[in-house]
């Protein structure tokens, strides 16, 4: 484990702000560094971490725009982790992704070697070579052209650090390459929609227009079985935070992409079941296209090249810190892409807060807490042996169910909190779903993190074996909730 | 530096019925320098081998050169043989913290701590975490070289010193909802003054995300480097 303060760029975007939260919650001294605009930088740095729940309180925010300035520091940091950048594809009039992914690597670099900082960690992307059929976690492939400014940007970067480590024997790299972050796993939750997001946002706005247009089959340039390569934030989270934490593991290159991505095909599939969209189908290349195919093609137009190419990720380090995490990077079912295409529909893409819990999960919980368990557990072995006497608070979303307990029997249930409680839960409904359906055990939740306890602790994790217990006995599912609140 | 490992699963036999599944990890090159067993928390606190703790300690152990053997206690994921009334036990659990299963994880472990000494002939380190402290002190005995414990469960067992041949580390945390703070340090005040302690503060019972520093303390210690600063 490293000792002394990282300093971390970048804390207001949707990596940072996380990647900031999990190195103080490991107990890392931290820095942030953050541009200041209309918004001083501390508030903005606060702002991102208030929406993840998490205070800023006592962490230090220096204020500078790493494009151009070296941040204004007498250093003292022990690591700096680079995880500022522009994901913007095409080169605008301020020259961003340019100004942004390699001025201010360069700017950081220069303060790293004035300050004598010896360990250095960039957040790269796992596109820097695209073109290749596969991908090592090696230094950049330079013999194919980056496809766009952004890739070109990053594999500036990653050169200028690499020369950087490569000057002075004593200095460390470590460089992380994200494939395409989406939302968390569980949740879906996000709070950013441009890379995979910008199809989905285009196939959304396309099944409004339809609704007003004549329904038809629509091409999309791309092939079916070309793979995504999209990744869950709250998992590229937890494997840097890893690496950070153990210098065994730092100097290499991490491919930080899924072995398991979905194919063109199932994310058609899930769309045209939520949005509506009858024939959707992919093509090598559209003639003559349709006003809905232009539509499409316009807002997609960034990301046509990564609809119609799926390299191969070398991921021999990666799996190493998989291994010692026991924490793999998950696959995606047509369950968990709806998760992400759900969260962002709702939420319009970023424009509304998060939702509370969809009104068929809220009436499935309800349908548990009120009517199958007080039922169930008067026949439970292990509720009736444990004859425990306790309030717990159930939090699954945004809706919280609080259960009183006396003598191993459901007393009452009520829709609030309630100031008795002795310890609550806090989940989100697909892995409340995973618990009940005995498909996941509860306490895999909570050592994962996934799931959160406050309270006593102790009678918490207890009753978590008994709940475990008691699935066992008694399993459900969504639907078959769904069917008891119909006959009851 | 770090080395490759090798990782078999096992099966152990119990003496009567059924066998506890397990895990070997090892230098795939090298012969192993040392041997460790590790120890689980409770199976009804969620104990299992897939811990994060006892798996970045697996990982950790190996890769410095180390013989590693874990496994889940009976009852526990693919491990059989425990003829018990899971309610009741469970009901004695949330009672009282004890359970009669209690006395059948020790015997688990002396059961994997025998298997493990047919496998090399290198003295076995003992490492356990929670309630896996309580039991790797069970196990200890004037031929145990370290003895490591992980925020071990010092209100709801009895945790004997051991043999003064025996080295011991002690990793525990400021915020242990299982043992408070002037437990363990009224009992760490009794240890030889050549045992060793690692506190950590503001980590809890289990040291989420510090995994990887609980794992290099102890691989230190039984390598015998010295503690972090």
């Amino acid at each position: 484990m490293n000792a002394g303060t990282t300093l971390i760029t970048g804390a207001t975007g949707f990596l940072g702000a996380r990647l900031l939260a999990s190195l103080l919650d490991s107990g890392m001294s931290c820095t942030a560094l953050a541009r200041g605009s209309k918004t001083p930088a501390g508030e903005r740095v606060q702002t991102a971490l208030g929406a993840l729940g998490r205070t800023s309180s006592g962490l230090k925010v220096i204020p500078c725009d790493l494009r151009n300035h070296q941040p204004g520091h007498s250093g003292g940091f022990s690591r700096i982790l680079h995880v500022a950048a522009s994901t913007r594809f095409d080169l605008d009039a301020c020259q961003e992704p340019i100004a942004t992914n390699v001025n201010g690597t360069r700017n950081l670099l220069d303060f790293a070697t004035a300050h004598n900082i010896q360990e250095f960690h960039l957040v790269s992307t796992a596109y820097v070579s695209s073109g290749q059929p596969t991908a090592m976690e090696a230094p950049a492939n330079n013999a194919t052209p980056p496809r766009n400014a952004y890739e070109r940007s990053k594999r500036d970067a990653e050169q200028l650090a690499l020369d950087w480590a490569a000057a002075d024997i004593r200095r460390s790299l470590t460089i992380y390459r994200p494939s395409i972050i989406v939302g968390e796993f569980n949740s879906g939750r996000s709070e950013k929609f441009d890379g995979f997001y910008v199809a989905i946002r285009a196939l959304e706005l396309l099944s409004r227009r339809r609704s007003r247009q004549s329904a038809g089959p629509i091409r999309l340039e791309g092939g079916d079985a070309v793979k995504q390569n999209i990744v869950p934030i709250d998992w590229v989270t937890d494997m840097i935070t890893a690496i950070v934490a153990s210098p065994a593991r730092h100097g290499r290159i991490y491919h930080l992409t899924n072995p398991h991505s979905p194919a063109n095909s199932l994310i058609r599939q899930v769309v045209q079941e939520q949005f509506g969209l009858g024939q959707l189908f992919f093509v090598d290349k559209i003639h003559g296209a349709t006003d809905a195919e232009r539509l499409f093609s316009d807002a997609a137009s960034t990301i046509r090249p990564y609809m119609a190419e799926s390299p191969t990720f070398d991921r021999t380090n990666t799996r190493e810190i998989e291994k010692l995490t026991g924490r793999s990077c998950p696959a995606y079912d047509a369950g968990a892409l709806s998760r992400l295409i759900s969260f962002a529909t709702a939420t319009r893409f970023g424009q509304l807060p998060p939702p509370a819990l969809s009104s068929d999960d809220q009436t499935h919980c309800a349908t548990f807490f009120e009517h199958f368990l007080p039922e169930r557990i008067t026949r439970s072995g292990v509720a009736i042996a444990a004859a425990m006497t306790v309030v717990v608070r159930f939090a699954i979303g945004a809706d919280h169910w609080t259960c009183r307990f006396i003598h191993g029997r459901l007393a009452n249930v009520r829709r609030n909190p309630d100031p008795a409680e002795d310890f609550s839960y806090t989940l989100s409904a697909p892995s409340f779903f995973e618990v009940l359906s005995g498909s996941r055990p509860p306490q895999e939740l909570f050592f994962k993190g996934e799931a959160t306890i406050t309270g006593d602790v102790e009678r918490a994790l207890k009753m978590v074996m008994i709940f475990d217990a008691f699935v066992r006995e008694f399993p459900c599912t969504r639907q078959s909730l769904a069917e008891l609140k119909v006959a009851s | 530096m770090t080395s490759a490992i090798a990782q078999e699963t096992l099966r152990i036999p119990l003496e009567n019925n059924g066998s506890l599944a397990a895990e070997l990890f090892y230098p795939e090159f090298d012969q192993p320098l040392t041997a460790t067993l590790l120890c689980n928390p409770h199976p009804y606190m969620g104990g299992n081998m897939a811990n994060p703790i006892i798996t970045a300690l697996a990982h950790a152990l190996a890769e410095s050169g180390g013989l590693v053997l874990r496994f889940d206690y009976s009852g526990v994921g693919q491990s059989t043989g425990a003829p018990i009334s899971v309610a009741e036990s469970m009901a004695a659990f949330w009672a009282t913290g004890n359970a009669p299963l209690d006395p059948i994880c020790l015997d688990n472990a002396r059961v994997a701590a025998r298997y493990l000494a047919t496998l090399t002939t290198l003295p076995i380190s003992l490492v356990g975490y929670s309630f896996g402290a309580f039991v790797a002190s069970q196990l200890a005995t004037s031929e145990t070289p370290t003895l490591s414990f992980i925020a071990p469960t010092l209100r709801q067992h009895i945790i004997s010193r051991g043999s003064p041949r025996t080295r011991w580390l002690t990793i525990y945390s400021d915020n242990d909802f299982a043992t408070p703070l002037a437990i363990t340090q009224h009992w760490l005040a009794k240890l030889a003054p050549s045992s060793r302690k690692l506190c950590l503060p503001g980590a809890d019972h289990f040291f989420k995300k510090q995994e990887a520093l609980v794992a290099r303390a102890c691989c230190d210690f039984i390598n015998s480097a010295d503690l972090p600063q």
